[in-house]
């Protein structure tokens, strides 16, 4: 009996690496070929869904909206549920967005400069490159999963970990979980994305006020 | 609620042209005339507030006096509830900040608990208040003591009951219904107006009847793009004013509320 157990237990550990194989056979599971597979997304258009899970709340807190990327650093990180906001990177320029009651107004507060690791690093997830930030340790787990920790123990004190859940094809990412601490974490769910389908150039500029 | 100013961070200028515009500098001649105007400039607008007086009140009759007052109080939330609002800050230098508020609050017992998040989801300030502050997580510039209790006082002055004694309950000399407390501890008194246009306002004073917070309050459908309170009455809009030289204002927009049970 124990002899077929650990027969069966050995099966399934070879099914379960299997699986996970199949899991980064999009992506590959190191760092340069990751790159390599990757090199031909010139653009990306992916609708979200947030998830804000807090312990003081029954439901998470659900927002939705949109993402474009243009390679190598044009972002567009768009909220369109509950507030309307809009990220913009491009051209090494940030500007944000938000939807007032007297239309869309310009934000041109001063921390808009620490917004700029957080879009640079999502722009260089689109491409592959998961281990770039020097602050973060990057580990691509056979799992499909990139775990990243933050080095620096101030830092690890607001975000915990990332993790991001690669799709089979290459390019896409399924999600991203920002773990803060047990009680507080997002889940940011991509569908219908769409990869080198043509950006409009002006889905990069600044926005107006009647967009 | 409201975000903290540091105002020797964020003012160093002024608050250096005021320690140099000290009676102790004017007497050793460092004083310049410009100073000088700056000085009487900042007195000026500092105490204005400080210079008005209450309103007369006409008292409303004995008969309907508790009628006047419960009408105050149903200004304020009666039952627990959580709030999940949109929260723009106007802060005095300029900038402007977005953030999203979940609140939980027990009218009962006079507890909040607070979290402050960004659009990312990143809890920039999450706090409890029961009857003393207690932050548990705060992100700079969310960490100075100063904005946690600054803030609780906020959202109890906007959400729950004034805790203190009705002075009075009537109305101004322009009919506007009006209830006005002294609050505990004296500190101070405040106002609930109940404008027959726009929603009430609440205003906060000091014991020496300086004006120091006026919350108004919008409920829907009157106040366009904001959710309702799903059948109670909650507030679809809150604006919250702080007066003085360093003035700047909070609002607070509802984007999903829901009944709890009692804490």
């Amino acid at each position: 009996m124990k002899k077929i157990g650990k027969s069966a237990e050995y099966k399934a550990f070879l099914a379960a690496l299997l699986a996970c194989s199949v899991f980064l056979a999009g992506w590959a599971d190191d760092p340069e070929t990751i790159r390599k597979k990757v090199a031909f997304v010139e653009s990306i258009r992916a609708d979200f869904i947030q998830e804000k899970h807090l312990e003081m709340m029954d439901k998470p807190l659900i927002s939705k909206g949109v993402l474009f990327f243009r390679a190598p650093a044009s972002l567009r990180w768009e909220y369109k549920e509950p507030v309307r906001s809009v990220l913009l990177m491009h051209n090494d320029k940030i500007s944000r967005y938000v939807e007032t009651d007297d239309g869309i107004k310009a934000r041109k507060s001063g921390n808009l400069e620490t917004m700029r690791v957080f879009l640079e690093d999502i722009c260089m997830w689109m491409q592959g490159r998961f281990d770039v930030n020097p602050d973060l340790n990057a580990e691509i787990k056979p799992s499909g999963t990139v775990v990243l920790t933050p080095k620096d123990k101030a830092m690890a004190e607001v975000i915990e970990r990332i993790e991001l859940r690669l799709s089979e094809t290459p390019g896409v990412i399924d999600s991203v979980a920002i773990h803060e601490n047990p009680a507080s974490y997002t889940i940011i769910r991509f569908h219908d994305t769409k990869i080198n389908k043509g950006i409009k150039e002006g889905v990069f500029q600044e926005l107006n006020f009647k967009d | 609620m409201k975000m903290t100013v540091n105002k020797k961070k964020a003012y160093p200028w002024h608050w250096k042209e005021l320690k140099n515009s000290s009676l102790t500098g004017r007497l050793s001649g460092r004083l310049t005339v410009g100073r000088g105007a700056l000085l009487l400039a900042a007195c000026f607008l500092l105490f204005i507030p400080g210079c008005r007086s209450f309103a007369p009140i006409e008292p409303a009759a004995p008969a309907l006096h508790e009628d006047a007052a419960r009408r105050c109080r149903d200004c304020f939330l009666d039952n627990s509830r959580q709030l999940v609002q949109s929260l723009t800050a106007y802060l005095p230098d300029g900038d402007v900040r977005d953030a999203i508020a979940v609140m939980r609050i027990y009218p009962e017992n006079r507890k909040i608990r607070c979290v402050i998040m960004s659009a990312q989801g990143i809890v920039l300030f999450d706090g409890e208040y029961d009857g003393r502050v207690s932050v548990s997580r705060a992100v700079s510039p969310f960490d100075e003591k100063k904005f946690a209790n600054e803030m609780f006082a906020d959202i109890r002055l906007a959400l729950l009951p004034p805790p203190g004694r009705l002075l009075a309950a009537g109305s101004l000399l322009d009919g506007t219904p009006i209830c006005r407390y002294a609050r505990k501890n004296d500190e101070g008194y405040c106002e609930v107006r109940l404008s027959k246009d726009g929603g009430p306002e609440i205003r906060q004073y000091t014991k020496a009847k300086k004006l120091l917070k006026t919350v108004r309050l919008c409920y829907a459908p009157a106040c366009e793009n904001a959710a309702s309170g799903g059948g109670v009455k909650i507030a679809s809009r809150i604006t919250i004013y702080h007066h003085g030289l360093f003035d700047y204002r909070l609002e607070l927009k509802l984007l999903e509320t829901e009944s709890l049970s009692p804490d």
